[in-house]
């Protein structure tokens, strides 16, 4: 990676507990010291992840910072890759595309992450905030006098990749891309819970690239066959991950009371203009300012005015789940849905006082269940290789030929999580009214 | 506006002028109305048929879970069951979705398979290109396509629906 950093001039460097040091560039270090970087540090990585594991304090700053430095090493694997099909090494600006991407890719996220987005954009998620704040002057004028271009970096991180940044594209939004390699990481090392935690450094020989063979040369992934393991170990830990990071049963319900103790604070919405599902205008000065502290400030104020949601946030209460299934079960899947619908037919509740619910899909392999998604070809079968899925040169075995083919053909686990993943059903209750709750399910599932 | 209103809406549009509701057409109709400025907040992206939204497909997965929606036996189309519960849309959105599903149509030349997805990945290159401030044109939309698709639709097929595409893009 040494001769890429010294083609951009990355002379800064920043101490980081997982990768030792990561290194940076003047034009770097110029957005990583406006004020709209820096409110990234007030913007917790994992929500409210803390109140299961009490040492998940980090945040969306460390992070962006560690997607920056693990692309750079994902890119460097490639070009040093013993199967690579590549004449030329990556220019400097295409390093320097690459590395800006990632450090903005979550430039545009709102207080508790994931959880208030929806609330905050009028449905809309923090990548349009990301398009937007990377347009406005007091980033873009920093990305341009450095020689890129700022809108392909809106383009790379608004999925409108133009095909010639096809490669880096996967490298900062593929199946296993920086972002992931990177929180799952560092999720797992700063919460302490060891679930997400892979063999990086072999992760960082994994893939490989190649020219196309037409007129145009763009460039494509691959993942050599005899590293097949290393990307599949990495779709496991994102698994357990998933299971017990963001979709821990405990966080799920402080995400649900926060979701609803927003709901009562529409001004929170006011710096954002969405005009027919577009985000068209952003008080920049009053977005620097929304993060996790304003909210959690709120939160406190309202707690000594007996608002009923503080003390859940506060960690004084928490609710109740009274079912927790999923998918997997069809009595589960069958008695979540049938009391829901008793509850909400239940004159003691009242969703969204007395009882919550979430259907959540354990995501493993992005867009998985979707191969049959438009069309199944004319014999039934599924695409031969479905978008975005990874290429495997293989020979299996020595003394043939090697080919590229979808990676589901040769990995088992692939073929496997690319299926439709099963979803979690979750019903929580507020304590007073949880043995109520109880006798229903016990009513329903009679 | 909850996404499922406007989903709804598209739906019984869809149903009325008896285009089918295949999860193409409504992937493909969806994010033309997006780009034309009917938006529920989906978010495409390409994918194996041309521009497709993860969170469309969860929403109607959704919908199928809770019997707002079924899904044929084929399971590529849907049929409305119980919508009863979402509002209809304001007259004027309805409006403006009757009028772009006729020009789509026109654009695609049918609501088969291959049409949809030569009008939706010619739309997406086009959208691609303006989005990194580049000029459109057929030479450079048909470039994008195919270093997307390949060779899967000839030249000319795609050249001819920019060119009914290229009067109706929202931008330049």
């Amino acid at each position: 990676m040494e001769e890429f950093l010294k083609k951009i001039q990355a002379k800064h460097r920043i101490r980081d507990p997982l990768y030792g040091f990561i290194f940076f560039t003047d034009a770097e270090k110029a957005i990583i010291d406006t004020q709209i970087f820096q409110r990234l540090r007030r913007v917790h990585q994992l929500a409210l992840t803390k109140y299961v594991y009490p040492s998940a304090e980090h945040s969306r700053f460390v992070h962006s910072l560690g997607v920056m430095h693990c692309a750079t090493m994902i890119l460097s694997g490639i070009y040093n890759h013993k199967y690579k099909k590549i004449s030329s090494d990556p220019n400097e600006i295409q390093i320097k595309t690459l590395r800006f991407s990632a450090l903005l890719h979550d430039i545009g996220h709102l207080p508790f992450s994931h959880a208030l987005e929806k609330h905050f954009l009028s449905g809309l998620k923090h990548e349009a905030l990301s398009e937007y704040i990377i347009s406005d002057p007091r980033i873009s004028s920093i990305i341009e006098s450095d020689g890129v271009d700022p809108k392909a970096i809106g383009a790379l991180l608004a999925k409108k990749p133009p095909a010639r940044f096809r490669l880096l594209h996967e490298v900062i939004s593929g199946q296993l891309d920086a972002d992931r390699a990177d929180y799952l990481l560092r999720d797992a090392h700063l919460s302490g819970a060891k679930y997400g935690e892979y063999d990086f450094p072999r992760f960082l020989q994994l893939f490989s690239g190649r020219e196309d063979d037409d007129e145009h040369g763009h460039l494509t992934l691959f993942v050599d066959e005899n590293d097949l393991h290393i990307a599949e170990s990495m779709l496991i830990a994102r698994y357990h991950y998933n299971l017990q990071i963001p979709y821990h049963r405990t966080r799920m319900g402080f995400d649900l009371v926060l979701e609803r103790f927003i709901r009562d604070f529409p001004e929170y919405r006011d710096p954002f203009t969405v005009e027919e599902g577009r985000l068209t205008h952003v008080d920049l000065e009053r977005f620097t300012d929304l993060d996790d502290c304003e909210i959690m400030e709120r939160i406190k104020k309202e707690f000594r005015q007996d608002n009923p949601w503080a003390p859940y946030l506060l960690r004084a209460k928490h609710l109740i789940p009274v079912i927790d299934t999923s998918s997997n079960s069809f009595k589960g899947d069958r008695a979540y849905k049938d009391l829901v619908r008793a509850l909400k037919n239940d004159a003691a509740f009242c969703e969204g006082a007395d009882f919550f619910h979430r259907s959540q899909e354990v995501e493993i392999i992005k867009g998985a269940g979707t191969e049959f998604a438009e069309k199944a070809d004319d014999n039934g079968q599924a695409p031969a290789r479905q978008s975005g899925m990874i290429l495997l040169h293989s020979r299996e075995g020595k003394g043939r030929e090697p080919e590229y083919v979808d990676i589901r053909e040769r990995s088992w686990i692939f073929k496997h999580f690319v299926q439709a993943p099963h979803t979690l059903y979750r019903v929580y209750v507020v304590a007073e009214k949880a043995d109520r709750a109880r006798d229903i399910l016990a009513q329903v599932t009679a | 506006m909850d996404p499922r209103e406007l989903i709804v809406g598209v739906l019984q549009a869809l149903q009325k002028r008896g285009a089918p509701l295949t999860k193409i057409m409504i992937h493909k109709f969806m994010y033309y109305l997006d780009v034309m400025g009917v938006r529920a907040g989906f978010h495409f992206e390409p994918y194996t048929y041309g521009p497709f939204s993860f969170d469309l497909a969860r929403t109607l997965n959704t919908m199928v879970f809770w019997d707002e929606l079924q899904l044929q036996e084929s399971k590529n189309a849907y049929e409305i069951q119980d919508v009863s519960k979402y509002p209809p849309l304001e007259r004027t959105i309805g409006t403006r979705i009757d009028e772009h599903l006729k020009t789509f149509h026109e654009i695609a030349g049918s609501f088969g398979f291959e049409d949809l997805e030569c009008a939706g990945t010619t739309l997406y290159c086009s959208e691609s290109l303006a989005s990194q401030g580049a000029s459109i044109s057929a030479r450079k939309v048909e470039k994008e396509f195919k270093a997307w698709k390949g060779e899967k639709y000839p030249t000319e097929k795609i050249r001819k629906t920019f060119e009914r595409l290229k009067p109706h893009l929202p931008f330049s």
